[in-house]
């Protein structure tokens, strides 16, 4: 059809540098190496790692930024410009600087790490520190989301339930996170993303011990060291996790057909985030 | 309600990703009989010592070997900073020096416990003719080093210093090599494997990396003894260790026979014996 070749042919260059050198990636390990990678104990090591880390730290993070996202919606212009400029600077931060930072405000020398080695609390070289850095460089994506989401919810919405008799928690439950819950869970998926993906702050701040703080990226580099192969069909492994998992939670998220909120509105929420 | 049943099937997915751990790795601990010695090693050490485990965990059965694997700058931040590990093995007396210097090293266990030689590395098939370290300077070759910050580069530079002094290389040689330099790797394992895609006409890497079994057809041309640099790998036992015991005698085991001839096995040069 002649109306819809013309914006695909513009969507078609990014989308094949995309999408080609992952499919050309994913070309190079065959079916074979990648099942016997699986079968290796210290790649299902850093997969359970990885699931359990990334699932912990998105649990973190949208429990603990769902109700932050929510206050910089309604913050007053000022407060959510400085608040929301500072929440977002770890996405512009090179990995390793974050790693950094986390050592040097959570190592025993540090401020905080210094009160929590008084108390017989270790960090370094847990999965707990490998959450940490996951939560630091992911939680931002998760917060701009769940904000524009809250965002679109108009006001008089609010009003009305209120006036309607409905209590805060009522209005969460049955009107905000519904409306908002495409956003939130697109910027769930994004920042879980991030969270797998995380090499540079985990390897500086949590280490890199098999069965423990080893993700599949830190496989994948340690994979270099014995071969181009051994990393590529780690990466393919990586590939295909993350597609399962991301392509799960859209079809979680798919815009319900019923609800009380205006369609604009929805269609707001979406653009911001989808 | 719809937002309910999205909450379940969220709640699923979750289970469903705990379940597939646990059962990839199992869910319980296993009994820590052994007292685990963790070591703060240089990746490029990483085949050898997986190799040396068994054996160094059968020789003390009282023992178990926790590997963290990073660059030697890395790890030595990771000191700097509290983090734990009872033994560092660096691929660079810098890194080494540096930690002692914050007084996170016990001094008195530093030893240098295996040499590394640098070598001219060529892709397979060696498409460029590269025979010689003077070919490094010819016009147009693309060339693949480490960046300085590495001890691999850091054993560049020192290598480049000492041929621009060299009658038959000199200040030409050198200057020929830093125009032909394509990329600066971060880490030995990343330039081995670009090499090893054909993505330059060579390299300067270590000769180690060329008899390991994964690097296909990456080859070594071997660099003039009076030329060539030796990376000095030089371990010491942490200031912190919760197990110092343990860390020492790993960092003795990799003098013995066995450690010597695994450190053999991997392109390594050994420690002579009897040299401090």
């Amino acid at each position: 059809m002649r109306r819809s070749t013309a914006p695909f042919l513009l969507a078609l260059p990014l989308l094949l540098v995309l999408a080609v050198p992952l499919l050309v990636l994913m070309a190079r390990a065959s079916p074979g190496s990648v099942a016997a990678e699986l079968a290796s104990p210290e790649t299902r090591s850093a997969i359970r790692v990885s699931l359990l880390t990334s699932s912990g730290s998105l649990v973190a993070i949208v429990g603990l930024g769902t109700p932050l996202a929510y206050w910089l919606s309604r913050a007053r212009a000022r407060t959510a410009l400085l608040v929301g400029t500072v929440v977002d600077l770890p996405i512009v931060l090179p990995p390793s600087v974050a790693g950094v930072a986390l050592l040097l405000t959570l190592g025993r020398a540090g401020p905080v790490g210094g009160w929590l080695d008084a108390a017989g609390v270790r960090i370094a070289f847990t999965p707990a520190a490998v959450m940490l850095a996951q939560i630091f460089v992911a939680a931002p994506y998760y917060i701009r989301a769940a904000r524009a989401g809250f965002e679109s919810v108009s006001e008089e919405l609010r009003e009305c339930a209120t006036i309607d008799g409905a209590s805060a928690w009522s209005y969460g439950r049955h009107v905000l996170a519904p409306a908002a819950a495409p956003a939130l869970a697109a910027g769930a998926a994004m920042s879980w993303s991030r969270a797998i993906g995380e090499f540079g702050a985990t390897i500086l701040f949590a280490g890199n011990l098999p069965g423990v703080t080893q993700t599949m990226p830190l496989a994948i580099y340690l994979g270099f060291e014995t071969g181009p192969d051994r990393a590529i069909v780690l990466s393919t492994i990586l590939i295909l996790l993350a597609l399962g998992i991301l392509l799960a939670i859209r079809l979680l998220a798919r815009r319900p057909a019923d609800t009380a909120v205006s369609r604009p509105a929805m269609l707001r929420a979406e653009s911001y985030t989808a | 309600m719809r937002g309910l049943g999205t909450l379940m099937l969220a709640g699923c997915l979750f289970g469903g990703m705990l379940a597939v751990s646990c059962v990839l790795g199992g869910c319980r601990e296993r009994a820590a009989a052994r007292t685990p010695v963790t070591v703060l090693a240089a990746a490029s050490l990483s085949g050898v010592l997986e190799a040396l485990r068994p054996s160094f965990e059968r020789a003390n059965p009282d023992l178990s070997l926790r590997f963290s694997f990073a660059g030697s700058n890395q790890l030595r931040v990771q000191l700097e900073h509290g983090g734990p590990g009872d033994l560092f093995l660096s691929a660079d007396a810098r890194q080494i020096d540096a930690a002692a210097a914050g007084g996170h090293l016990d001094l008195s266990t530093r030893r240098t416990f295996a040499y590394n030689r640098l070598a001219v590395l060529t892709p397979p098939g060696n498409r460029a003719g590269v025979g010689s370290l003077s070919d490094l300077a010819r016009p147009g070759l693309r060339l693949l080093v480490a960046d300085s910050a590495v001890p691999l580069g850091a054993a560049t530079e020192s290598l480049l210093a000492r041929a621009g002094g060299r009658p038959e290389l000199g200040p030409a040689f050198v200057s020929g090599v830093r125009a032909n330099v394509a990329s600066r790797e971060e880490n030995a394992g990343v330039l081995v494997a670009k090499l090893s895609l054909g993505e330059a006409d060579a390299g300067i890497g270590y000769s180690s990396d060329a008899s390991s079994g994964g690097s296909a057809g990456v080859g070594a041309v071997e660099i003039a003894p009076e030329l060539g640099e030796e990376t000095e790998y030089v371990g010491a036992v942490t200031a912190r260790a919760r197990h110092p015991e343990g860390a020492r005698r790993c960092l003795d085991y990799l003098a013995t026979a066995e450690g010597a001839e695994l450190l053999a096995r991997f392109g390594f040069t050994p420690h002579r014996r009897g040299v401090p």
